[in-house]
Parts: structure tokens; C-alpha cells; sequence
């Protein structure tokens, strides 16, 4: 087992621990481990308590009064607090349980660790957190809340569900818009392979009601490098549809789609406000965490 | 293109390998599941028919590596002037030129083919690049070494005349392959010229050289038309020894390899011609013509037939022979005192009453005790009939005369006195007494004997056939006795023979009249007797026809060993000296090239005697028919034919001449080679 609880960022790792919420934790307690600072406090108003200051607050956290009073250093702590839904919408499509390597993560996976790892951050902070999963169209929607208990539902939900079903990313988004009917902050967990003019008007919807949207374009590495070896049939996972070719060949080729693939998300969301972020499925839990939490505090 | 190992071309089904194995070992793709199928598609637009092309592309090759690796197995030969070779390349060459007398023959234009032959080749010498090394190859000769000096081997060809012998083109064909070698850069040939007579191609096969693969070999047929010819194949007496005022047949064999047309033939003896005869012959046969002819002097007589016109191979029109004329063999019969009939049989035998003259043995009859007042020095031979009893003084007498170089003859009969016979001083017989009671015959023994061979088998010239009811048990001579049997009476002694010093003795132990056999009764009594008397007076049919080149032993008597032997060969003023053997008791000389009659003089203290021999053109009717290149080239197969209407420059033999493109293609094999390896390097990674 891991002695420090960062190594649990490791995708690898977190692959050891079977259970969806202690994965959640680990995931959670080592990204903190790692952390100088709170990225929590500083967006709250509600003061919480005082701490004795160590090397890395800032400087205007000090409790200047305290240390009037005590001649110690003290830095001021706040609790969360927010009125933000956060709606964590996760694809369950057949396509994100590809895994190139048999002992990694598939995105499924990686998307399920990553969403519970903010379920529980946002559940602790007391934040109101939903959940939505989809493949063709929506499969389960768990209300936004910011109850302990409600955490236990929503890792059962994510842990439950398997990957099925077509890619149908615009009719699910379609779908989520109308279900969220206040402005809160969508956070989409997706490797996004369908039709991309479908998918950005589907996330426009998403903005057209207000939301705040993030995008984490989840990819396997293989599906980026494509480093496939010799003469290959390739299956497609929903449809069955073969293509038989050289890898060698294509290769160049096959990046560049790829390329161009995903810089199209990146500039249309740009273009919309979407923050969009691509990781692959072995990308460390602390940069999607460190991520979400910078972009949450800006639109907060 | 044409192949020098056709067989090997079955190979290319091989071929089929490449198929066989893509079948097998079709790459069947691995199956993996994967998402972003529209990247794939859109990259690989194509790729997949690509991909299939590719390795048909490559399947086909391989195939085709292994054709033309089957290709160069099978060596293939370009006949292309440009290919390879240029007419400047450096040539390594042997000219040979057939120089037997067969290229005599002249064309219906009246050209030899010899001189034909030496045109051609001249003007092929000419066209050799500077710096080319050739050596001419006459068949009779040793060849010349190469000599990069073309204008000194032009000199020589030009120089070159046809023998009168046949040499093997074949053998020398096979030298000059042992000259080229395996080693040496530059082109390697052998140029034959030959008009393809079948007698300078004997024997028909040139044995697989080690270096065919480097030399070229080029047959060319030098004649063009061949002339009519008429060839005397034979002129020969009856016999070499022949005796003076005696008939004596002289046969002539004449082939005609033309039309059938009439000829005209002549006899000459000692220079002159002494007839004429004029003969049809059928084309393609040959006909015997005989002239009749009798020696009037006892000499060595020499003379030739000869055609009466020239035709197209002069050298064939006049053969040669050589005959030893002699006179009547002096001889005298000794018989017991009365007793003239025990030479009855001998003397009709030998010379009939008939004769006046002309007899081939004089024979006087002389009784026992009176044998002392005979003249042996002018006597030959001495036959002593039915086995009368001598004094001493006539033994001793006998005795000389054979240690002289006499001959004496003695057969026993019923007047023979064992006792008598048993205590000759020079002549160990052991006489055990009269056999009779019996029928048996003589049995000549297997040895071969210079008188008694023309007496064996089973014709009426067989001696077997005479029945014997008695005669003189003798005991077989013991070893050391220098007695030797030559015939027997159901295996004891019948003919015996012996000598003293340069003479010879006979011994019959039967008698020579009817009282004990029938022998005299028998066609083959006269000629046994004459065979008998000649051998005793040492005259003996000898070999006096000879080829040019072969050898020629020359016999000498013991009292000639110190003689000096001179041999003025055919058309030559200036004697050749030869070394006396006393060991062979001959002298050992090689017929010249000339054609004609030779004499020879053994010059010795006491006297000179004269011999001859004739040398004559070794030929027969087989000989002149002409071989076709399709015949020539089947029996070698390497060899390219040319006639000489073909231009045989350096040039025109360039544009000939094949040249293997074994190498090329191998190294363009191996340049394929590294193609496959990355072609199927880039595909199959």
C-alpha cells in the first residue's frame, strides 16, 4: 500500500483500491497532502476559526487584532459557503470503457474516481452536488444536495452504473438543460467522440441556461497516440463497424484528425466560455482536481 | 536468348513457393476494439485496397525473385553485339586449322579448302583488338604459343601447308582447351577451320572440357562445293615377295565420291608405265582394278597406280607399292640310296615338269654318300626325304651349311633309323621309335608362325585335314634343348624347329609321301611344301606399305649388325642414317610426310642389300564423306557453327557470339534482393 496519501493521485494507484468512496477520499485527502494553501478559502464569507499561521498563508489571512491581543500569528479560516449547484454529468457510453492497457484505468474509470473525488470535496465544503449519467440519453439524475448522506448516493450511483450504449452526447446535454433549471455549475465528464457540432450545441444549450460549464475531455492515451503495432482490425466498441489498417501508416494521420479534433473543442469552448480541459486517462487526479477547484473559484 | 543449362528452367515452377507460402502464412489481422473509428477512417481512406495492393505487389515480387533466380541458374546467353562484350575486348584465342590432306580438296572454283581456310582465318586474326594473344594450331603440329604479335601469326597461317596425314581435329580441340585455362580475363575462343572430312574428325568426340563455360568454341565449315574426286584407296600386289617370270596380280582400289563417271588408270613399275586400264565407277562406290603383271628381274621393284586426269584432291590420285622380286629358291633333296621315289611327292610339289623354267624351286635329287660332291654354296636349302642315313662327313657338312645361313629340311619315313636320327651332333632328338596304328592329324600350335599361319581353320588350305596313319615318336624337346614344336601328332612332336648359327632346321616326323599319310594328296600339299622351302631359304612376305608418321622396322641379318642402313625417302636425294639394334636385330626408321617409294641400302663388308617401302595416304572411302555442322555441333554440343559464307570478322563474331548474363542478372538479383527486404520491411512492420 501507498505510505503517502499523494500517491493516491496516481491513477495507477488508485486502481489498487477497489472501494468508490475510499477512492474518493484518497483521492481528495492526497491532493490536499500536496497542497501549501487552501484553494477553499478565500471565496467564503462565514468566518469559521482562527489557526496559528504557517509558512504559505498569505500574509492578509493574518488576524491582525489576535495578534494584538495574543502576540501570535493567527490566520483567519471561513467556511465554504455557496448557493452554486454543482451537477456532475458523466458519459456511461460503451466508448468510455476503453482501456488501451488491461491493467489501467479506463476512462469509465477515470471519470467515475474524478467525479466522486469532487462529489466528496463538494459534499465536505457542504456544497450542493448532483449527479447525472448518460449514453444515449440520460440514465439517472440525483437532485443537487449538500447532505453527507447524499455523498453515499452518489458514489452508489457512479459505482453502479456500467458503460452501454451509443454515444448521444447532444440529445443527453438537450436533455440535462432542461432538467437543471437554476444556474449552477455543470462539470461533464466525457471523451466527447461524437459528432462535435452536436456535442458544442449541446453544451451551448448548457450555457444558454446559464450554467457554468466544465468540460473534462477525457481520452485514453491510445486514443491520442495511437500506438498500435502491425496490421490491425480495428472494432468499433459501439457499433462493431471493422476497419482494417497499417497503424504505421495512418499514424501521422490519425494524430492529426485527432489534433484537430480536439483543438476544435478547445476554440469553440473558448468561444463560449466552456472551460474545457483534456486529460488522458493517466493523468494525475491533482491536476483535473486543481483544475476544477481554479476554475470553480472563478466563476464563483 | 538461349541457356546453357535448359533443365535447370524447371526450377521456375518454384515459382509457385511465394503463393503457396502467402496462402499459408496469410497475415490475419488482429482483432482491437477501439473508439475514435472516424479518425481511423479518415486517415486510412484507401489504405486498406492500398494495403492489398501492397502485398500483391509483393507477393508478386517474390515471385518473380524466384523466377529469375531459376533464370540464372539455367545460364542464360544473350546473342547480342551490345549487351556485354564489345568488339574492342581484348581476345585470348586458338586458331586451328585443319591441315590433313583432305583440305586439298579444291571447290568447283578451283580454291582449296585449305587455302580457304587460311583467308578466313587471316582475316579473323586481323580483327582482333590490339593487345589480343593467339596461337595458331596446325591438327599434325604442336600448337604455337600465344603471340600478341597478330602480324607474325597471320605469317604463319599464310604460311601453313596441308599435310599428308589425317589429324584428329577433336584431340585438338581438347588441347586447346587445356591452353585456355580457366584463368585469364577477356574473351576466351577457339576458331576451328575445317572443310568436316569424317577422317580429320576421328574419333567423333571431344571429351566435356573443365572451362566450356569460359571458352567459346566456333566450327567453320570452310567448303563451299565440293569438287568431284576420285581417290585411289589401295595399290597392291599380290604378294611383297614375288617371284621373277611369275604372274602377279596388282590390285587397285579407286573410291568415287562424285557422280558415277569412267577413269582412267595407269601402272607404273620402276618408273614406267607398263599399263593402262580405263573403268566406270558408280558414285559413292569403290571398284577394284587389277593389272596383271610379271617380273622379269630379281629386284627390289617399285612403282605406283595412277589416275590418268587430275580431279578436285590431287594427293589421292597415285598410291604407292613396293615388291622384292626374286629368283628360284636352289634346292636339294637327299634320299637314301634308290630310293628316288621318296621325293616323288616333293618334286611335282615343288616344281612341276611344266613349268620350263619358271619354277619357284629348282630342286636337284641327290642319293645319300654322294651328298659331299653337291655345291651348297649355291644351294638354299637341303630337304633330306624319308629320313635316310647320312656319314658323318655329310652331317658335318649339313651342319656349316646351316651355321651359313642355309636351311635344312629333314622328314622322317619309313627308312628312318631311330638310333641314326637320335645321335646328331647339332640337333637333340630323342627318336623312340615308329608309331602306327593310329589316324590323327597335324595340330598346329596356337603361337603364331611366319609360314604355318596361312595353313590354320578349316578351309582346304587347312593342313588339319590331312590324315596321318604313322609316324616318328620323338621325345619332347627338354628345356634347354634349342628345339621348338610348331605342330603335333595327338600331342607328341610333328614339326620341330631348330637352328645353327644364321640357319634354320625343320623337322617332320611324318613322311612326305602317301606310304604314311595322305597329306601329298591334298590341294594344300603344294603351297605347305612352298611355304616350307621359302621359310628355310628365309624369304618372307614383310610389310612394305606404310602411313606417314608411322613406324617402320627394318630387319637385319645377324651379319648385318655392323652395316651401315641408309633410307633415301620418297622424292629426297640426301640418305637418312639410322642406329642398328643388335638387341632387335632391326633398325627403327618413321615414315616422312612425303608420299612415294623409299629405298633402303644396308651397306655391310662383305655385300650391300637392298630393301623398300612405300608410303601411301591413310585413307578409305569413310573418310572423305563430309560431316554436317548439325552433326558436328550435336556431337559437341558447346560449339557454334559457321560456314564460310558468314562473316567471320571480330565484328560479325561479336554480333555471334552469346553472352552469358549470369553475373548481371545476379547482381540485379541481389539489388531485388535488398528491394524485397524493404519493401516487405515496410509493410509487414
Amino acid at each position: 500500500m501507498p505510505s503517502n496519501a499523494a500517491d493516491y493521485l496516481n491513477p495507477d494507484v488508485l486502481q489498487q483500491v477497489a472501494r468508490l468512496d475510499l477512492k474518493a477520499k484518497f483521492v481528495v485527502e492526497g491532493f490536499f497532502a500536496g497542497l501549501h494553501r487552501s484553494p477553499f478559502h478565500g471565496f467564503s464569507v462565514e468566518f469559521s476559526e482562527h489557526r496559528k499561521y504557517t509558512l504559505g498563508d498569505e500574509i492578509k489571512m493574518i488576524d491582525w487584532s489576535v495578534y494584538a491581543k495574543t502576540d501570535k500569528l493567527y490566520v483567519r479560516k471561513f467556511q465554504a459557503e455557496t448557493n452554486l449547484e454543482c451537477f456532475l454529468l458523466v458519459d456511461m457510453s460503451e466508448s468510455m470503457a476503453y482501456r488501451h492497457q488491461p491493467r489501467g484505468l479506463s476512462k469509465m474509470d477515470y471519470a467515475t474516481c474524478l467525479a466522486a473525488a469532487m462529489g466528496y470535496l463538494l459534499i465536505q465544503q457542504q456544497d450542493p452536488v448532483g449527479l447525472i449519467t448518460f449514453d444515449t440519453a440520460l440514465r439517472n439524475y440525483l437532485p443537487a444536495r449538500s447532505k453527507r448522506g447524499h455523498l453515499v448516493s452518489i458514489l452508489g450511483e457512479l459505482s453502479r452504473n456500467k458503460p452501454g450504449g451509443r454515444t448521444r452526447l447532444h440529445a443527453s446535454l438537450a436533455q440535462a438543460a432542461e432538467l437543471l433549471r437554476h444556474r449552477g455549475l455543470v462539470v461533464l465528464f466525457s471523451d466527447l467522440l461524437d459528432d462535435p457540432e452536436s456535442v458544442l450545441e449541446g453544451l451551448h444549450l448548457l450555457r444558454f441556461r446559464q450554467h457554468e460549464v466544465i468540460v473534462f475531455h477525457i481520452l485514453d492515451r491510445a486514443e491520442t497516440e495511437f500506438p498500435f503495432q502491425g496490421m490491425t482490425l480495428f472494432q468499433d466498441v459501439e457499433t462493431a463497424e471493422r476497419v482494417q489498417v497499417d497503424p504505421e501508416s495512418v499514424r501521422e494521420a490519425y494524430r492529426a484528425h485527432m489534433e484537430a479534433f480536439l483543438e476544435r473543442y478547445r476554440r469553440a469552448c473558448e468561444r463560449a466560455s466552456i472551460d474545457y480541459v483534456q486529460m488522458t486517462t493517466s493523468t494525475p487526479f491533482d491536476s483535473a482536481l486543481l483544475e476544477f477547484l481554479v476554475r470553480r473559484e472563478r466563476k464563483c | 536468348m538461349e541457356f546453357l543449362n535448359v533443365p535447370v528452367l524447371a526450377g521456375m515452377l518454384a515459382g509457385i513457393l511465394p503463393v503457396i507460402i502467402h496462402l499459408i502464412h496469410r497475415e490475419r489481422p488482429k482483432v482491437i476494439p477501439f473508439t475514435a473509428l472516424q479518425f481511423i477512417r479518415q486517415s486510412a481512406k484507401g489504405s486498406s485496397r492500398g494495403i492489398r495492393l501492397k502485398h500483391l505487389l509483393l507477393l508478386l515480387f517474390r515471385v518473380f525473385l524466384v523466377l529469375l533466380f531459376a533464370l540464372i541458374l539455367a545460364r542464360p546467353v544473350v546473342r547480342h553485339a551490345s549487351f556485354l562484350a564489345s568488339n574492342s575486348e581484348v581476345t585470348r584465342a586458338v586458331i586451328i586449322l585443319d591441315d590433313s590432306y583432305l583440305m586439298g580438296v579444291r571447290d568447283s572454283d578451283g580454291l582449296p579448302h585449305f587455302q580457304r581456310a587460311q583467308r578466313l582465318a587471316s582475316d579473323l586474326v586481323r580483327s582482333f583488338p590490339p593487345g589480343s594473344a593467339v596461337a595458331l594450331f596446325l591438327s599434325s603440329q604442336q600448337p604455337f604459343d600465344f603471340s600478341i604479335d597478330l602480324a607474325s601469326v597471320i605469317s604463319a597461317l599464310e604460311l601453313a601447308q596441308p599435310t599428308t596425314r589425317l589429324p584428329s581435329c577433336t584431340r585438338a580441340i581438347s588441347r586447346a582447351y587445356e591452353m585456355l585455362g580457366r584463368r585469364g580475363v577477356g574473351l576466351k575462343e577457339i576458331f576451328v577451320f575445317s572443310n568436316l572430312c569424317v577422317g580429320a574428325w576421328m574419333p567423333m568426340t571431344v571429351p566435356p572440357p573443365h572451362n566450356a563455360e569460359q571458352v567459346r568454341l566456333v566450327l567453320v565449315d570452310v567448303a563451299e562445293a565440293r569438287g568431284e574426286n576420285l581417290a585411289i584407296l589401295s595399290a597392291r600386289p599380290s604378294s611383297s615377295l614375288v617371284d621373277r617370270n611369275s604372274p602377279v596380280r596388282i590390285d587397285g582400289e579407286v573410291y568415287n565420291s562424285g557422280p558415277t563417271r569412267s577413269c582412267g588408270l595407269d601402272l607404273f613399275v620402276q618408273g614406267q608405265k607398263r599399263a593402262s586400264r580405263q573403268v566406270e565407277i558408280p558414285g559413292g562406290k569403290t571398284v577394284t582394278v587389277s593389272f596383271p603383271y610379271e617380273f622379269t628381274e630379281a629386284e627390289l621393284a617399285q612403282g605406283s597406280i595412277r589416275l590418268t586426269r587430275e580431279d578436285a584432291l590431287a594427293v589421292d590420285n597415285e598410291r604407292f607399292f613396293t615388291v622384292q622380286v626374286v629368283g628360284p629358291v636352289q634346292a636339294i633333296a637327299v634320299v637314301r640310296p634308290g630310293g628316288d621315289s621318296d621325293a616323288f611327292f616333293t618334286l611335282n610339289a615343288l616344281s612341276p615338269s611344266g613349268l620350263r623354267g619358271r619354277e619357284r624351286v629348282q630342286i636337284v635329287v641327290t642319293e645319300a654318300g654322294h651328298l659331299t660332291a653337291a655345291p651348297l654354296q649355291d644351294v638354299d636349302v637341303v630337304l633330306v626325304l624319308n629320313g635316310p642315313r647320312l656319314d658323318a662327313r655329310e652331317w658335318d657338312q649339313l651342319w656349316r651349311f646351316v651355321d651359313r645361313g642355309g636351311g635344312l629340311g629333314i622328314a622322317f619315313g619309313p627308312s628312318t633309323d631311330p638310333e641314326h636320327y637320335s645321335n646328331l651332333t647339332h640337333l637333340p632328338l630323342r627318336l623312340l621309335g615308329v608309331k602306327e596304328g593310329l589316324e590323327t592329324h597335324l595340330a598346329l600350335r596356337p603361337e603364331p608362325h611366319p609360314f604355318l599361319d596361312r595353313f590354320r581353320g578349316e578351309s582346304l588350305s587347312s593342313i588339319s585335314l590331312a590324315r596321318f596313319h604313322q609316324f616318328v615318336e620323338v621325345a619332347a624337346p627338354q628345356p634347354g634343348d634349342p628345339l621348338r614344336v610348331l605342330a603335333s601328332f595327338s600331342g607328341l612332336p610333328a614339326l620341330i624347329e631348330g637352328g645353327i648359327g644364321r640357319g634354320r632346321i625343320l623337322v617332320f616326323t611324318s613322311a612326305l609321301t602317301t606310304e604314311w599319310s595322305d597329306l601329298p594328296k591334298w590341294p594344300v600339299f603344294p603351297p605347305f611344301l612352298h611355304e616350307f622351302v621359302n621359310y628355310l631359304a628365309g624369304r618372307q612376305v614383310a610389310v612394305t606399305s606404310y602411313h606417314p608418321g608411322e613406324p617402320i622396322p627394318i630387319p637385319v641379318r645377324p651379319d648385318e649388325l655392323e652395316a651401315a642402313v641408309n633410307v633415301f625417302e620418297p622424292g629426297s636425294e640426301r640418305p637418312v642414317a639410322l642406329f642398328v639394334s643388335p638387341s632387335t636385330a632391326s633398325a627403327l626408321h618413321t615414315a616422312g610426310p612425303a608420299l612415294g617409294n623409299a629405298q633402303v641400302f644396308l651397306v655391310s663388308a662383305s655385300r650391300t642389300r637392298k630393301l623398300g617401302y612405300s608410303v601411301n595416304l591413310e585413307s578409305d572411302a569413310e573418310r572423305y564423306h563430309p560431316l554436317g555442322l548439325d552433326v558436328l555441333r550435336k556431337l559437341i554440343p558447346q560449339a557454334e557453327g559457321l560456314t564460310a559464307q558468314d562473316d567471320l570478322t571480330r565484328e560479325a563474331a561479336e554480333s555471334a557470339r552469346g553472352s552469358e548474363i549470369t553475373a548481371p542478372l545476379l547482381v540485379l538479383l541481389m539489388l531485388l534482393f535488398c528491394v524485397e527486404s524493404f519493401l516487405a520491411n515496410r509493410i509487414y512492420r
